[in-house]
């Protein structure tokens, strides 16, 4: 398969701590890729590194061979959401939609047309509330941004986090359209998750970072839950 | 009880962000917050001999006495502006065993505490002693100020219960604005005189003695007009900030959005003026700073002194621009991530800057043309200002905006808010201001003044002619710097 998103040599520090310290790693056209880890072991900091929102002390990131540093292709094709970063508080989601769908070069009725198919998800309390996107409750603002990127119809989608905040039932949904959206659009997905059940769930391909380092990096079968769990466990004595 | 009110209100204050600025910002702003109240301790000081004025009809206390209501009504308008309710301060002690009156008094004493029921002290205090006094004797003179003084406290009563009954609307600024100026109107021509109304009663109360009960009784009543306000309504929904409509007003604008990417820029950034607090008191500030023509060209000044006018012409037109545009960028700081990451490509995204910075500017030159009635020159002086701010100023903060790393919280408010304004924000607005001015000079020593003139005006047409390339420019160096800004606008 050829890959999608290539990282070289790709180092961060902040303070001269090491971050982020990853000498290959290559994601493929279709692949769904899940990025386990504790806090700080630099997920947001690798994603960041992707969307060209930090720069690398050394090392690039290459999407379609490339450099997401050097030109802005890249925006074209990906969709993200990672944190409030990405929402602009003081619109409507409906506004919020209208401009990131303009900018996409998306019509009107197309937008109209997917939030309708979102209906589920967004389970009445974003659509038509008038309520400024900071007045939303933290999960309903997820929902908003992830549902922002996935509308642009993006070939790669990256979200930090999505399962956080939400509640049971969207969390259902969101795998259910993720899943889809793999199996349909053929959409590279990669997705960061403190939840170990989710992400097995969804991706086909784990990654563990710790403390910047990539430790271990599966298929997904019956056991990898099993060997995540045995791995995140803590060690008593 | 009153200790934990105490102990809360003096770590709020010790612990205050403000303190977490860098430290030349501190300095700054302290040096400035000294140099006020040293003007108006020394404006206090010196008011009998401001006053004494050979050819000044009364003396200088009637003077003071009749100011005195315009003095209550300036402030009551700054007041409006500046001051804040401390209501949400007490919002984590709702849950907590204390009587919800003594959480009440708390309220009304806090407000106490704002920075203007101090002004008498400083302005009038002085003069008490030092003119007052010695003219009609010490008991009369403390009277007096106590007057003045609770009237203050009147003042600031009302405002609080002003302020959590209505919503800050620029309507009702307007209305008060409009209330004052014809309360000064009727007093220029002698219909009804607030200033007489004001000399009676400030200079009765040094022969009577009891009329102090009559601002003690108003501080009283909007005490306990308080006091019960505060008591209905300690609830976590009353606390916070009222919801505001302001979907009516960018409405107007919804057909920017079939102007492409572009339009939808615009349309967003209008929403951002007009939905955040911070970003409001722009647009309060902005005919402020377009009406500063009329304190200085009626004077009748020198017509040959184009120095002034350039001056005036450049914040006149530049009264949207000036203030707003030197934080082009941090205004999104906090969606900056999301700017970076969409399918908007950087020049599109500063052409779209530009225009916003330009399209209020040719507003208000158009708001300005009427100005012509104080003469031919100030049109001519202004056109030559308002190319320069649209050509050069324009497009130079363009380029000073990625010096601006700070994040900015819009909800809270301009005053007294100093997030995002660093030492380089400060710095920035004096060339904007000054440099036209130089250049001025520069040439008028050169050439004469008409020529400098012109090649001011050539200056603005030949920018708005290359604007294009200098878009380019800035984004090009834009783009060299954009890991530092967006870093240091994720820093909260």
């Amino acid at each position: 398969m050829e890959p999608v998103i290539e990282a070289k040599e790709l180092k961060k520090s902040y303070n001269k701590r090491v971050v982020l310290n990853i000498p290959e790693i290559n994601i493929s056209k279709g692949e769904s890729f899940g990025l386990v880890g504790n806090n700080g072991a630099g997920k947001t900091t690798f994603f960041r590194l992707i969307l060209d929102l930090i720069k690398a002390d050394s090392g690039m990131v290459l999407s379609k061979e490339k450099s997401v540093a050097e030109n802005e292709d890249w925006k074209h094709y990906t969709g993200s959401y990672l944190d409030e970063g990405f929402l602009i508080d003081y619109l409507t989601p409906e506004e919020y939609f209208n401009l990131v769908g303009t900018i996409n070069g998306l019509a009107k009725g197309d937008i109209e047309q997917f939030l309708n198919d979102l209906k589920e998800f967004f389970n009445n309390e974003i659509i038509g509330k008038k309520k400024y996107i900071r007045e939303l409750s933290k999960g309903n603002q997820k929902k908003v941004g992830i549902a922002a990127a996935i509308m642009i119809k993006p070939e790669i989608l990256i979200l930090d986090e999505p399962f956080s905040n939400l509640d049971p039932s969207s969390q259902f949904l969101l795998k259910k359209i993720i899943k889809e959206l793999k199996e349909k659009e053929k959409i590279t997905v990669l997705i960061s998750s403190h939840d170990l059940n989710h992400v097995t769930e969804v991706c086909e391909r784990i990654v563990v970072l710790h403390e910047g380092n990539i430790v271990h990096d599966l298929q997904t079968n019956e056991n990898t839950l099993k060997e995540l769990e045995a791995y995140f466990a803590v060690k008593g004595d | 009880m009153t200790n934990i009110f105490a102990f809360l209100q003096q770590k709020r204050m010790f612990r205050s962000t403000m303190w977490q600025r860098n430290l030349a910002v501190n300095i700054f702003l302290g040096v400035f917050l000294v140099l006020l109240f040293l003007e108006l301790l020394g404006l206090g000081f010196f008011l009998d001999e401001i006053l004494k004025k050979p050819g000044a009809k009364y003396p200088p206390d009637v003077i003071v006495a009749q100011g005195l209501a315009y003095y209550y009504m300036v402030i009551f308008v700054m007041r409006f502006f500046i001051q804040e309710l401390p209501t949400l301060e007490v919002a984590p002690l709702l849950h907590l065993p204390i009587k919800k009156s003594k959480i009440s008094l708390f309220l009304n004493f806090r407000s106490l505490l704002s920075f203007f029921n101090f002004i008498p002290f400083f302005l009038f205090l002085p003069f008490t002693i030092k003119f007052m006094g010695p003219k009609f004797g010490a008991g009369q003179a403390i009277i007096w100020f106590a007057a003045i003084f609770f009237f203050e406290i009147t003042s600031n009563f009302l405002l609080i219960w002003f302020k959590r009954n209505y919503t800050v609307k620029p309507g009702i600024i307007g209305i008060l604005i409009i209330i004052m100026g014809s309360l000064s109107l009727l007093d220029k021509y002698h219909v009804f005189s607030i200033s007489s109304v004001s000399e009676t009663y400030f200079e009765g109360i040094l022969n009577h003695t009891v009329w102090i009960v009559l601002p003690i009784l108003t501080t009283l009543i909007f005490f306990f007009v308080n006091y019960r306000l505060n008591l209905n309504h300690l609830y976590l929904e009353d606390l916070g900030k009222k919801k505001k409509q302001n979907e009516r007003i960018t409405s107007q604008f919804q057909r920017l959005e079939s102007f492409g990417i572009t339009g939808s820029l615009i349309l967003n950034e209008i929403r951002l003026l007009f939905r955040n607090k911070r970003s409001k008191s722009i647009i309060f500030l902005t005919p402020f700073l377009a009406l500063y023509g009329l304190l200085f060209y009626p004077k009748g000044m020198n017509p040959l002194n184009s120095f002034t006018f350039a001056l005036v012409g450049i914040l006149v037109t530049g009264a949207f621009m000036i203030p707003y545009g030197q934080y082009i960028l941090a205004w999104e700081s906090r969606q900056f991530d999301f700017i970076l990451s969409s399918n908007i490509s950087t020049s599109e995204y500063f052409r779209a800057k530009f225009y916003i910075m330009v399209i209020p500017t040719v507003a208000l030159y158009l708001v300005s043309i009427p100005y012509v009635f104080f003469g031919w020159k100030i049109l001519w002086v202004n056109t030559v200002m308002f190319f320069y701010n649209v050509g050069i100023n324009a497009l130079l903060l363009l380029f000073t905006a990625s010096f601006n790393r700070k994040r900015m919280e819009l909800e809270k408010g301009q005053m007294m808010n100093y997030q995002g304004v660093g030492v380089n924000n400060i710095l920035n607005a004096f060339p904007l201001i000054f440099l036209p001015w130089i250049f001025l000079i520069i040439f008028k020593a050169l050439f004469n003044e008409v020529t400098a003139l012109w090649l001011i005006l050539i200056m603005g047409l030949l920018g708005i002619l290359f604007h294009n390339y200098f878009i380019r420019l800035a984004v090009k160096f834009f783009q060299k710097n954009r890991y530092k800004i967006a870093d240091g606008f994720r820093q909260s």
